[in-house]
C-alpha cells in the first residue's frame, strides 16, 4: 500500500486529529462522560503515535525541512499555510506528543468529574492544536495565528478548572494580559521584518536567506524579544507565571511549563536562525537578562513556602539557561568562534527545553498530588511525607533530583551541554556573566534539598497523618515520566541526534 | 581476558540493582547475597585485571567505548579506561566494598527487623554507591567521570541520611551534598575549560596532549580540578561536612568516608597528574605547591582536632581528613608512589578501624560519647586486638604498611627543602599515634562509665572476619620482600610498578639533595615521638584512667577546638542567612515590587487614565456635541435681535466693518513687509 499521501499530509493530520477528537467529545458528552475521557486520551495517544512514526521516518542526514505542506493564502503578502519540521521542530513535536498524552492521562486523577471534564478535554485538545501549529509553522503570520490560539484556550483551562475559582480567574486574566501585550509587540516585529526584508515575505526560510540589514535585525528583534520573553519567561516579565501555575490544575501546569514556555524558547531558536544579529547587537542587554533571570529565579525559588511556586520559579530558572545558550550561540556565530561550541550551545538549549518539559512535568504533577491528597501546597504545613506517604515522597525526591540536574538524569544531559558550550564560547569575553550563572544550579540544589528536608524528612504534621498515599494505578503516569527522565538522561543521543544536521545547515552555513 | 571484561566491574553492580531491591523486598536475604556476589566478581576482575596489566598486556585504546553524544565529527564517548591506576583503585574499592557488604549483613540486621523497606533501600543505595565509585575510577571520559562523581555524591547523600527521621542525619546529608556540590562547580568549570583548550574530554588524550603543551590554561584546569577535590576529599576550607557525615550507619562511614568516596578527590589529582606536572603557575599559584600546602595544612589541623574529639566516629572522621591531607601533601611534593602506597594502606586500616568502631557501637547500642565508654576489653577481646593492629598501622609504627608510606611521604617532603611543609606533615604523623591510642584507651580500658558499656558483647564472626581481613591487610602491605635485590615492602613494590607504568617520574628535587637531615634520623624521630605520644595517651587514659570529662581545662580546650569547626558554624550562619533573609527577601521583592509594578501599571491604565479619559469624553467631546445645538439656537436668537430693521443701525455696523477691514489690510501689509524685511 502506498502511504505517501499520508506522509505528505502528516502535518495536517497531526493538526486535525485533536480537532476531530474535540468534535467527537462534543457529540458524546451528553450521554457518556467516560467515553469522552477515552476519546480525549485516545486522540492524544494517536497523535503521539503519529509523531513517533514521523520521528522514526525522519531523515537525519537531510538537515532541511521535512513533511512540508504548503497552501497559498495571501500569496502577494507572503502569507501562506506552510508547515514542516526540521530537527529542532521534530524534537519539540516529540515533546508535545509525549506531554499532551501524559498530561491528558493524569487529568483523570486531577480534574474532578463533576467539574465538566468533557468540556475540559475539548478545550485541552484545542490548546494542543495551537501548540502543535506553533511548532510546525514556517510562516511568521501562521506562527502568530497558532500562537494566539494558545492564549484563550490556556486562559480557559486555568480560569475554569483552577482549584480556587476566584483566584484562578484572576491569574488567568493576568496571564492573558501579559502574553497578549507581549505578542502584539511580536507581531509588530514580524511586520517590521516584512517591510525591511528585500523580498517582502513572512516565510521563515526565505527571510533567513534574504539578508536583512543588521540595524533592522536589531530593532526587529528588540520588538520580538518582548513577546518571546514574556512567554519564556525572562526577568522582569515573569510575574504572571507563578500565579498562573499556582492557580492552574496540575495537568494544565504541566502543559503550561512543559509546552507553553517552549513556544518562547522555540521562537528564540528560530530568531537566532533568521536574525542572529538581533541578539549580538544588544548583547549587553540580553546576556545580563539571561544571567539575572537564572540566578534571581533560583534565589526566589529558595524563598518560597508554596511548593508549586517553588517549582514554577525553577521553571523560570531553567528557561533562562535556554535563552543563555542561544545568546551564547549567536555570539559565537557572529564572531566566528568554534564550530562544536555552537552545536553544544544550540542543541543543549533545545534539549534543555525537552528535558525541562519532562522533568518539571513530574514535579508539577507531584505538587498537584500534594493538594489533592493532603490539601495544601504550603511546605510549612506539610512534613514527614516520608513516613505517612512514602510513594509521594519517593516520587518527589526523584523529581527533585531530576530537576536540579543530577547526572544520569535528563536535565543534567541538557545543562551540561549548555554550560560547556556557553563557557567555551564566553571564555575569552563575558566570562564573568558565565561564572555568575553557574551559581544558579548550586542554589537550585540547595532549594530542593532544603524543601525535601522540610517536606519529607521531618515530623509529620496533623494533616499529613490523615493523608492517603497514591494508589498504584494513580502512579502510572508519574512512573512513565520517571522512565522518560532516566531513559533520555542515560541516552540523550536519541534526541540530540535529530538536531545535529539541522544545526549545521542553519547556523553554520558560512563555515 | 580480565581486561576485556573490565566493563563488568561497575556494570554488573548496575545491572543487578533492580533484582537486589525485588529480592530483598521479599525478605529472602538473596538480594544482599546477590550484591555481595557481584562485589566479589568485581574484586576478582579487578585483581585479575591489575595482574594482567602489570604483566604488560594492554587493551587497544578504543576497545571498551560507546558513543554518548555525537555532533558531526566531534563525539563524547563513554567507556572503560583500564590502566594501572584505575585497576588499582578499582581493586581497593571493590575489595573493601565487598567486605563492608558482608559486614552489613550483621550490622544492619536490627533495621531489617524494623521495616520492610530498610534493607531493599540500604542494599540498593550502597550497591549503587560502589557501582558509581567503580565507574568513577574507570571512567575514560571527563564527562563520564563527572556523572559518576555526582552519582557518588547522591549516594552519600542518601546513605548519610539513611536514618532520615533523625534531625541530625537529615541535616548532615544535606550539608554533605551541598558542600561537595560547591566543589563540583569547579569540576564543571574544569570540564568546560578542558573542552575549550583540548577539544576533547577523553582522559587518556587529555593527559597525553597536556604533556606536550605549554599554556597557562593548564594551570587553570589543574586548579579547578583541585577545587573539586577539595570539596570531595574534605580539605580546608570545605572539610566541615565530613565529621557531620558520621550520622549515617557506621558501615556507610567506613565505605564512603574513609575508604573510598573521599579518595575520589585524591584520585582525581592522581588521574590527571601528567597535567599537574606541566601546569604552570596561575596568578602566582603553582598548582602542585598549592595542593601540597592545602594538604599539609589540613593534615596538621585535622590531626590536632582529632586528638581532642569526643566521639567514637568523630576521632576517625578527623583522622580521615588528616590522612587525606597527607595524601595531597604527598602528591603535591611529587611523591606519587608514596601517595598511592599510603592511599592503599589508609583504605585498609581506616576501613578496619571504622568497622571496629561499628562493632563497639553495635555492642553499646550506638553510644557515641567516648567518655561514657570504657572497660570494653573484658567483653570484646577480638575487637580490641583488631583495634590494636589497626591502630599500630595508623600510628605508623614499624612493620606496618603505614610505617613505610608515612615515612616515605615525610622524607620526600623534606627533600623539597620546605621546612613548613615538612613540619605540617610531621604534626599529622605524630598526632596519628596520639589520637588512635587515646581512642583505644578510652574505649577499651578503665572502668565502664555507663550501663551500655557494662553490658557490651562481642560481635559475631560475620562482623569480625571482615575486620580481621582489613587490619591484616594493613600490616601485610608493609611486609618487606626482596625486589630487584632490594628489600622493599610489598605495597611499595606494587605501587612503584604502577607509577612506573604510568610513566610518572618524581619531578620534585631528588631525595637527599636538599635533605636537612639524614633519612634515618627523620624516621627515628617520627617513630620515636609517635611512640612517646602513644605511651602518654595510654598511660593517661588506660592506666591512670583519667576521666577527662572532669577536667575543666581540657574540656575548655576541647570545646575551643570543636569550635575550630567555627568554620562550620560560619557556613551554617551563611546558609541560614541566604536561605531565610536573602531568598525570602527576594521572594518578597518579586511579589511586592516586580509584580506590583505591573499591577500599578494596570491600575494606572485601567482606573486612572481610563477614568480621566471618560471624564474627558463626557465633559469635553460629548459636551461639545451636546452643546452645539443649544449654542446654535442661542446664536440664532442673538442674530435675530440684530435684525432690528433700523437703517441707522445697519449703516453704523457697515462703517465699523469697513474700518476693521482697512485696519486688517494695512496690518497685513505691514506684517508682510516686516516678514520680508526679516527674511531679507
Amino acid at each position: 500500500m502506498n502511504l505517501d499521501w499520508l506522509w505528505n499530509n502528516a502535518m495536517l493530520i497531526v493538526l486535525i486529529v485533536p480537532i476531530i477528537g474535540a468534535f467527537l467529545i462534543a457529540a458524546v458528552m451528553k450521554w457518556s462522560k467516560k467515553i469522552a475521557d477515552y476519546i480525549a486520551i485516545g486522540a492524544t495517544l494517536v497523535n503521539l503515535l503519529i509523531i513517533i512514526a514521523m520521528a522514526l521516518r525522519f531523515d537525519f542526514n537531510s538537515g532541511s525541512f521535512q513533511y512540508e505542506w504548503y497552501a497559498p493564502w495571501l500569496p502577494n503578502l507572503g502569507i501562506n499555510f506552510h508547515f514542516g519540521v526540521d530537527g529542532i521542530g521534530m524534537v519539540l513535536l516529540i515533546l508535545t506528543g509525549i506531554i499532551c498524552f501524559l498530561a491528558a492521562w493524569s487529568s483523570l486523577y486531577h480534574i474532578p468529574e463533576d467539574k465538566n471534564r468533557p468540556l475540559y478535554f475539548i478545550v485541552y485538545l484545542l490548546f494542543s492544536v495551537g501548540i502543535l501549529g506553533t511548532f510546525i509553522s514556517l510562516n511568521l503570520i501562521i506562527f502568530y495565528l497558532f500562537w494566539e490560539l494558545v492564549l484563550p484556550t490556556m486562559m480557559l483551562l486555568i480560569g475554569w478548572w483552577g482549584p480556587h475559582p476566584e483566584k484562578a480567574r484572576h491569574a488567568a486574566i493576568k496571564f492573558f494580559i501579559f502574553t497578549f501585550v507581549g505578542s502584539i509587540f511580536m507581531l509588530l516585529g514580524f511586520i517590521y521584518l516584512y517591510m525591511m526584508s528585500p523580498i517582502h515575505t513572512f516565510e521563515m526560510i526565505e527571510l533567513a536567506q534574504s539578508g536583512i540589514p543588521t540595524h533592522a535585525q536589531v530593532f526587529a528583534f528588540g520588538l520580538i524579544f518582548i513577546g518571546l520573553a514574556v512567554k519564556l519567561p525572562l526577568f522582569p516579565l515573569h510575574t504572571w507565571l507563578p500565579d498562573a501555575h499556582v492557580e492552574a490544575p496540575a495537568p494544565v501546569s504541566v502543559l503550561l511549563a512543559g509546552l507553553l514556555l517552549k513556544m518562547g524558547g522555540y521562537g528564540f531558536v528560530r530568531m537566532a536562525w533568521i536574525i542572529p544579529h538581533g541578539f549580538t547587537g544588544l548583547l549587553w542587554i540580553y546576556l545580563p537578562i539571561a544571567v539575572i533571570s537564572g540566578v534571581y529565579a533560583a534565589i526566589v525559588a529558595m524563598g518560597q513556602d508554596n511548593f508549586k511556586r517553588l517549582v514554577a520559579y525553577t521553571s523560570i530558572n531553567h528557561m533562562s539557561y535556554v535563552f543563555f545558550g542561544i545568546v551564547a550561540a549567536t555570539y559565537a556565530i557572529i564572531n566566528g568562534i568554534g564550530h562544536d561550541y555552537i552545536q553544544f550551545a544550540i542543541i543543549g538549549s533545545v534539549f534543555e527545553m525537552f528535558a525541562h518539559g519532562v522533568a518539571i512535568g513530574l514535579m508539577f504533577l507531584m505538587a498537584g498530588v500534594l493538594l489533592n491528597h493532603i490539601g495544601t501546597y504550603h511546605i510549612s504545613e506539610l512534613g514527614g511525607l516520608g513516613k505517612a506517604t512514602p510513594r509521594i515522597a519517593v516520587l518527589i525526591i526523584f523529581g527533585s533530583l531530576a530537576v536540579f540536574g543530577l547526572p544520569g538524569l535528563i536535565v543534567f544531559a541538557a545543562e551540561v551541554q549548555v554550560f560547556i558550550g556557553a563557557l567555551s564560547i564566553f571564555i575569552s569575553a563575558n566570562m564573568l556573566w558565565t561564572l555568575v550563572i553557574l551559581l544558579a544550579p548550586c542554589i537550585i540544589v540547595g532549594t530542593y534539598l532544603w524543601a525535601i528536608r522540610r517536606l519529607i524528612m521531618s515530623e509529620e504534621t496533623p494533616i499529613v497523618k490523615e493523608a492517603k498515599d497514591l494508589s498504584i494505578r494513580e502512579t502510572m503516569p508519574y512512573i512513565a515520566f520517571s522512565l522518560l527522565i532516566i531513559l533520555f538522561g542515560i541516552l540523550p543521543g536519541i534526541i540530540t541526534s535529530y538536531m545535529t544536521t539541522t544545526v549545521v545547515n542553519q547556523f553554520l552555513r558560512s563555515w | 581476558m580480565f581486561l576485556e571484561m573490565s566493563w563488568l566491574i561497575p556494570g554488573l553492580l548496575f545491572i543487578i540493582l533492580p533484582l537486589v531491591v525485588i529480592l530483598e523486598y521479599k525478605r529472602t536475604y538473596l538480594g544482599a547475597l546477590l550484591s555481595i556476589f557481584a562485589g566479589t566478581v568485581s574484586t576478582i576482575l579487578s585483581i585479575g585485571g591489575l595482574i594482567e596489566i602489570l604483566s604488560g598486556y594492554k587493551l587497544p585504546p578504543d576497545a571498551l567505548k560507546i558513543v554518548w553524544l555525537k555532533y558531526g565529527t566531534f563525539e563524547v564517548s563513554f567507556g572503560i579506561l583500564a590502566d594501572e591506576l584505575s585497576m588499582f583503585m578499582a581493586f581497593i574499592v571493590s575489595f573493601i566494598g565487598t567486605l563492608i557488604l558482608i559486614y552489613s549483613l550483621e550490622y544492619m540486621r536490627h533495621d531489617r527487623e524494623h521495616s520492610v523497606w530498610a534493607w531493599p533501600r540500604y542494599f540498593f543505595e550502597i550497591t549503587l554507591f560502589i557501582a558509581f565509585m567503580l565507574m568513577l575510577v574507570l571512567s575514560s571520559n571527563l564527562l563520564q567521570l563527572l556523572i559518576a562523581w555526582e552519582g557518588v555524591g547522591l549516594c552519600s547523600y542518601l546513605l548519610i541520611g539513611y536514618w532520615w527521621w533523625k534531625p541530625e542525619a537529615s541535616k548532615a546529608a544535606k550539608k554533605a551534598f551541598i558542600t561537595t556540590r560547591i566543589g563540583d562547580l569547579f569540576l564543571y568549570l574544569a570540564t568546560a575549560y578542558a573542552f575549550f583548550v583540548f577539544h576533547t574530554l577523553d582522559v587518556a588524550k587529555l593527559n597525553e596532549i597536556s604533556g606536550s603543551m605549554v599554556s597557562p590554561s593548564l594551570g587553570i584546569i589543574a586548579l579547578s580540578l583541585f577545587g573539586a577535590a577539595i570539596g570531595k576529599s574534605a580539605q580546608i576550607p570545605l572539610f566541615t561536612w565530613l565529621p557531620w557525615a558520621m550520622e549515617g550507619p557506621t558501615t556507610v562511614s567506613a565505605l564512603i568516608h574513609a575508604a573510598t568516596m573521599v579518595k575520589a578527590g585524591v584520585f582525581l589529582v592522581a588521574r590527571f597528574y601528567p597535567l599537574y606536572m606541566h601546569a604552570p603557575a596561575v596568578f602566582g599559584i603553582e598548582p602542585l605547591v598549592f595542593v601540597a600546602y592545602i594538604g599539609g595544612l589540613t593534615a596538621a589541623f585535622a590531626g590536632v582536632l582529632a586528638v581532642f574529639n569526643n566521639d567514637v566516629k568523630g576521632v576517625l572522621a578527623y583522622s580521615t581528613i588528616s590522612h587525606l591531607g597527607l595524601l595531597f601533601l604527598a602528591l603535591g611534593v611529587g611523591a606519587y608512589t608514596a601517595a598511592l602506597f599510603h592511599l592503599l594502606n589508609h583504605a585498609f586500616f581506616k576501613a578496619g578501624l571504622f568497622l571496629v568502631a561499628g562493632s563497639v557501637l553495635h555492642a553499646t547500642h550506638d553510644l557515641r560519647e567516648l567518655h561514657k565508654l570504657g572497660g570494653l576489653k573484658d567483653h570484646m577481646k577480638w575487637t580490641l586486638l583488631f583495634a590494636f593492629i589497626g591502630g599500630w598501622a595508623i600510628a605508623g609504627f614499624p612493620l606496618s604498611g603505614g610505617f613505610w608510606s608515612k615515612d616515605e611521604i615525610l622524607i620526600e617532603t623534606a627533600a623539597t627543602g620546605d621546612i613548613t611543609l615538612f613540619l605540617l606533615g610531621f604534626i599529622a604523623a605524630i598526632t596519628g599515634a596520639a589520637y588512635t591510642f587515646r581512642w583505644i584507651s578510652l574505649m577499651f580500658y578503665g572502668k565502664p562509665k555507663s550501663k551500655e558499656a557494662e553490658h557490651a558483647h562481642e560481635a559475631n564472626l560475620i562482623m569480625l572476619i571482615p575486620i580481621a581481613i582489613l587490619v591484616t591487610g594493613a600490616i601485610l602491605w608493609g611486609i618487606p620482600i626482596l625486589h630487584h635485590g632490594k628489600l622493599a615492602p610489598i605495597g611499595l613494590v606494587l605501587t612503584e610498578q604502577i607509577s612506573q607504568a604510568l610513566g610518572i617520574t618524581i619531578h620534585a628535587a631528588g631525595p637527599a639533595e636538599k635533605l636537612f637531615m639524614p633519612k634515618e634520623v627523620i624516621m627515628i624521630i617520627t617513630v620515636g615521638v609517635s611512640f612517646v605520644l602513644a605511651l602518654v595517651m595510654f598511660y593517661t587514659y588506660a592506666i591512670k584512667c583519667v576521666d577527662f570529662s572532669k577536667h575543666r581545662r581540657l574540656i575548655k580546650i576541647q570545646s575551643a577546638l570543636q569550635q575550630g569547626t567555627i568554620i562550620d558554624v560560619i557556613y551554617d550562619k551563611m546558609a541560614y542567612f541566604f536561605g531565610t533573609r536573602i531568598a525570602k527577601g527576594a521572594a518578597t521583592f518579586d511579589t511586592k515590587v516586580v509584580d506590583a509594578i505591573y499591577y500599578k501599571i494596570t491600575y494606572l491604565f485601567g482606573i486612572i487614565i481610563a477614568k480621566w479619559a471618560t471624564l474627558f469624553d463626557i465633559n469635553v467631546i460629548d459636551a461639545l456635541f451636546e452643546r452645539t445645538p443649544r449654542a446654535m439656537r442661542r446664536l440664532g436668537s442673538f442674530l435675530a435681535k440684530i435684525q432690528t430693521g433700523h437703517i441707522n443701525t445697519y449703516m453704523a455696523t457697515l462703517t465699523v466693518g469697513i474700518i476693521i477691514l482697512i485696519c486688517l489690510f494695512l496690518g497685513g501689509l505691514l506684517g508682510f513687509n516686516l516678514v520680508s524685511l526679516l527674511l531679507g
